[in-house]
């Protein structure tokens, strides 16, 4: 079966344009029935790096091969092109949005520690950035495939529903679902000082 | 060759006559949470009448019960509450010199793998009445002889054995030992579907979404298991081509919180008493579900698509570049966000439950 291999680049350093690039190896001249496969490598500078660091030694963020290949599979046909003029990437593992409206970019990344899988964001603030925890699940030792992942939710409205507890919420910024495959999601939504979660499905 | 035969006819019979509950694919025999290989003490026996103890429950309508003390199959002792149930215990310590005091602290070690977590790192520890986190020991006030002292609980929302030790000071001294389980009674596994004999072994269902954290998830009550055994047969009869139903989380052995990121908190919100069911969507055709709906409310069954993303976030996305332009864009932008069907299978017993269960409306199936 021909297959195409999509290369994404997310670059993400302060100051910096965010720079997104795909590579296509065609393998074969037919196209007809094609697999796609999808690879992604992230790369922060070195201040956003010891953010991270600083907060949580030893933190590494997931790549594509450290995802249940389902997971991998879900963004076969999804574009990582921007659909804003201004930054909007996202990755399974990696988001960038403006999550505090301030109109600088914001990160999300999903990574892991020795013991724990964790989510954390960096928010822009004046000159630097501000890093938060915003997830975390215990990790465990024959645990070489995860199933979490992260997806971008650019401004819309979100219905309210009560058994959920989850009021009706009119996104003014970017934010973020961390979805485990199949079984539920929730939305975080940045306040100003932390971000809260609301659950979207079960 | 005829007695090498035989002796193997003669070995196989003796091994399946000792297996009363053989478990073909080795689902639960691999699982040590199935089994009780801590062999905690029971229910401490009082020595004499210098001290008395008891647990109470706080029932629905606030009043209180005394709870006594259950057996299990080994002939061990245990308390038996439900999650988030109220629950106190009521000491005394008789003594004829009224002027002396004594205490009780009781220290407790939660173990949620007998409830089907495979995780045990931050437990939180119990709460008072009004979600305070108590102590560990959790101690009553310094009390005069010859009158009660207590200790408040609420059971946490997740199932789990709870081994107590209670310490008394001053007056009375001793240690004593109660096993409180927390759980929801009466959930059975659903079995792989082609030990189901009923149905001449065909695999007529799939089992899906076992996680390290979680790793027997399709626990039920028995009433949904034969509701859902039926409508993935009838689903199958009717579209024997299709992939059969593929379902993913249902309830843990004890029930109770399904805390699918193994944190004690968060999703699973519902899961917790048998009743509900999550089905794999992207491997049932379009064209079958709402003949899917159709056989699942003639049951009773509320089906609800439960998405995992907004609608929106596909919406803007330009798929021109894709070279498959022959995908169904509805099914790229379903297969993209992954939603399932949550199935609610109807309750048939009149037990009070806290936080309640949903309540399946099948009318709605239609929308």
């Amino acid at each position: 079966m021909p297959k195409i291999k999509i290369k994404s680049n997310v670059f993400f350093q302060i100051y910096l344009a965010i720079g997104l690039f795909f590579t296509f190896d065609l393998s074969s001249e037919e196209i007809k029935d094609f697999s796609i496969e999808v690879d992604y490598s992230i790369y922060l500078s070195t201040h956003i790096q010891n953010l991270i660091y600083n907060l949580i030694p030893k933190f590494e963020i997931y790549k594509a091969k450290d995802l249940d290949p389902i997971i991998i599979k879900l963004y076969e046909f999804k574009t990582f092109m921007p659909w804003r003029p201004f930054m909007a990437y996202q990755t399974p593992t990696a988001v960038i949005g403006d999550f505090n409206g301030d109109n600088k970019p914001d990160l999300v990344v999903s990574g892991r520690n020795q013991k724990e899988k964790i989510v954390v964001a960096l928010i822009s603030e004046k000159e630097n950035y501000r890093i938060l925890e915003v997830w975390k699940s215990p990790l465990f030792e024959n645990e070489n495939r995860i199933f979490h992942y992260l997806t971008l939710i650019t401004p819309t409205k979100i219905s309210e529903n009560k058994k959920f507890n989850r009021p009706e919420i009119n996104l003014k910024t970017d934010t973020f679902v961390i979805n485990f495959f199949e079984k539920s999601s929730s939305i975080y939504i940045y306040n100003g000082n932390k971000f809260i979660s609301y659950q979207l499905s079960d | 060759m005829k007695i090498f035969l035989m002796i193997m006819l003669f070995c196989n019979n003796v091994a399946f006559s000792q297996a009363t509950n053989f478990d073909f694919d080795g689902k639960l025999y691999d699982k040590p949470i199935i089994f009780d290989k801590m062999n905690l003490p029971g229910v401490s026996q009082l020595k004499d009448n210098s001290i008395e103890m008891k647990l109470f429950r706080v029932l629905e309508n606030g009043l209180t019960e005394e709870v006594l003390p259950l057996k299990d199959e080994k002939g061990k002792t245990y308390y038996k509450f439900k999650p988030n149930d109220k629950f106190y215990s009521r000491y005394k310590c008789n003594s004829s010199d009224a002027s002396l005091t004594y205490k009780v602290c009781e220290k407790y070690v939660f173990y949620p793998k007998y409830g089907g977590h495979n995780h045990d790192g931050n437990i939180p520890p119990y709460t008072d009445w009004n979600n305070q986190q108590l102590t560990n020991p959790a101690c009553s006030s310094v009390t005069q002889v010859n009158n009660y002292s207590y200790i408040y609980f609420k059971a946490p929302e997740f199932a789990t054995r709870v081994e107590h030790t209670i310490q008394f000071y001053g007056a009375c001294s001793g240690t004593y030992y109660d096993i409180i389980d927390i759980k929801i009674d009466g959930l059975v596994l659903l079995q792989p579907a082609w030990q189901d004999s009923l149905h001449g072994g065909v695999t007529y269902y799939q089992l899906v979404g076992e996680t390290p954290s979680h790793p027997v998830n399709h626990f039920a009550r028995p009433q949904t298991i034969d509701l859902l055994k039926q409508i993935a047969w009838e689903y199958y009869i009717e579209f024997p081509t299709a992939p059969v139903l593929c379902i993913n989380d249902m309830s843990l052995i004890w029930g109770g919180k399904f805390d699918i990121y193994a944190n004690w908190t968060g999703e699973h919100t519902f899961h917790r008493y048998g009743r509900q069911v999550d089905l794999r969507i992207w491997t049932i055709p379009p064209e079958n579900r709402e003949r899917l709906k159709e056989i699942v409310c003639k049951y009773g069954v509320e089906i609800e698509l439960h998405r995992n993303g907004l609608p929106q976030t596909l919406e803007n996305a330009d798929f021109s570049w894709v070279p498959c332009q022959s995908k169904d864009a509805d099914e790229l932008d379903l297969k993209y966000k992954v939603p399932h069907y949550h199935l609610k299978f109807p309750k048939f017993d009149t037990e009070i439950e806290n936080p309640p269960d949903e309540v399946p409306n099948c009318a709605k199936n239609k929308n």
